[in-house]
């Protein structure tokens, strides 16, 4: 029996489900901008998927707010603790490179400009601008990031 | 504190081999040619993963270049969920670790589950070597709890 790997993971989401009742949104993102240091890892003009489930009981997602931005062969995934995204805040994230390196890091939310403010379980569609920092989990490369959402079942 | 160090040794040597380019990588397509009933969902056709279904894949063979002594492989659906998993030692048949991210955006990591009959050809496969394939059954696919799956892939290394 081997083991499984141990992992030290500051994410309260690992004791997530998925759970049916739930509220989900995902949209073609477009990076608009990236910092140098993110060097070629990442660049304005790019294209990924991203999905978003906000926290909020009347959504059924839960206390924990996720953001994932899926490429052809990555992903990297942010969570927020007990809050919705919002500038300010901190995410945990994990990424899961193109060539199956697996890393995580601490972030700053420096910006998010999301319409409409407040979502329910009848948004339809969210249209978002988000600058993140950390981004990849690479130190020092901030992104920012733009797409429209629409919620999918 | 014995438990910490634990955790910090295992979490560095799942990352030192991370380095982006240090790692020979082997891209492709592959195809599931059997999978559960639990793979299908009855929420939504973009959850559910059947015989025919088609993921893009990475394929990271043990002992190459910066690669460690594990075999790693990583499957994304429909471009939004992600699952890469870590068989330990590259052997056919054991538990591997699981990270990445479901079909609800929700992060996953360290999640573990049987796989089996995991077969590259060739077994051994160089740096250089232009084309591989790999086969295997994997439970808990794509992080469907009761999802198993027999799946075939074809890789072209990546320069």
């Amino acid at each position: 029996m081997l083991r499984p790997f141990l992992f030290a993971l500051p994410f309260a989401a690992l004791a997530a489900s998925g759970a049916e009742a739930e509220t989900v949104f995902v949209g073609d993102s477009l990076v608009l901008s990236t910092t140098t240091t993110c060097g070629t890892s990442i660049a304005a003009g790019e294209t990924a998927r991203l999905t978003y489930r906000p926290a909020g009981a009347k959504l059924g997602n839960g206390g924990d707010s996720y953001l994932a931005y899926v490429a052809n062969r990555s992903s990297f995934t942010m969570t927020i603790a007990g809050a919705v995204f919002g500038s300010g805040q901190n995410y945990a994230g994990q990424n899961v490179s193109s060539y199956l390196g697996v890393a995580t890091i601490v972030g700053g939310v420096v910006g998010w400009q999301q319409s409409p403010a407040k979502i329910g379980p009848d948004t339809e569609t969210i249209e978002l601008t988000a600058t993140l920092a950390n981004y990849l989990t690479i130190k020092g490369c901030t992104v920012t990031i733009r797409s429209n959402l629409i919620q999918v079942k | 504190m014995r438990f910490a160090c634990a955790c910090l040794l295992a979490s560095a040597s799942l990352l030192l081999p991370s380095a982006a380019g240090a790692a020979v990588v082997w891209q492709g397509l592959a195809t599931v040619t059997a999978a559960t009933p639990s793979c299908r969902s009855d929420v939504s056709e973009r959850r559910s993963i059947a015989v025919g279904t088609v993921f893009r894949t990475v394929l990271r063979p043990k002992n190459l270049s910066d690669n460690g002594p594990d075999t790693r492989v990583a499957f994304v659906h429909d471009g939004q969920a992600h699952f890469a998993i870590i068989l330990p030692g590259g052997s056919a048949s054991g538990t591997y670790a699981s990270f990445g991210v479901t079909h609800s955006g929700l992060l996953k990591a360290n999640d573990a589950a049987p796989y089996a009959k995991m077969a590259m050809t060739p077994k051994s496969p160089s740096a250089t070597t232009p084309f591989v394939t790999f086969a295997g059954k994997v439970e808990n696919f794509m992080f469907i709890s009761g999802c198993t799956i027999s799946f075939s892939a074809a890789y072209g290394l990546r320069p």
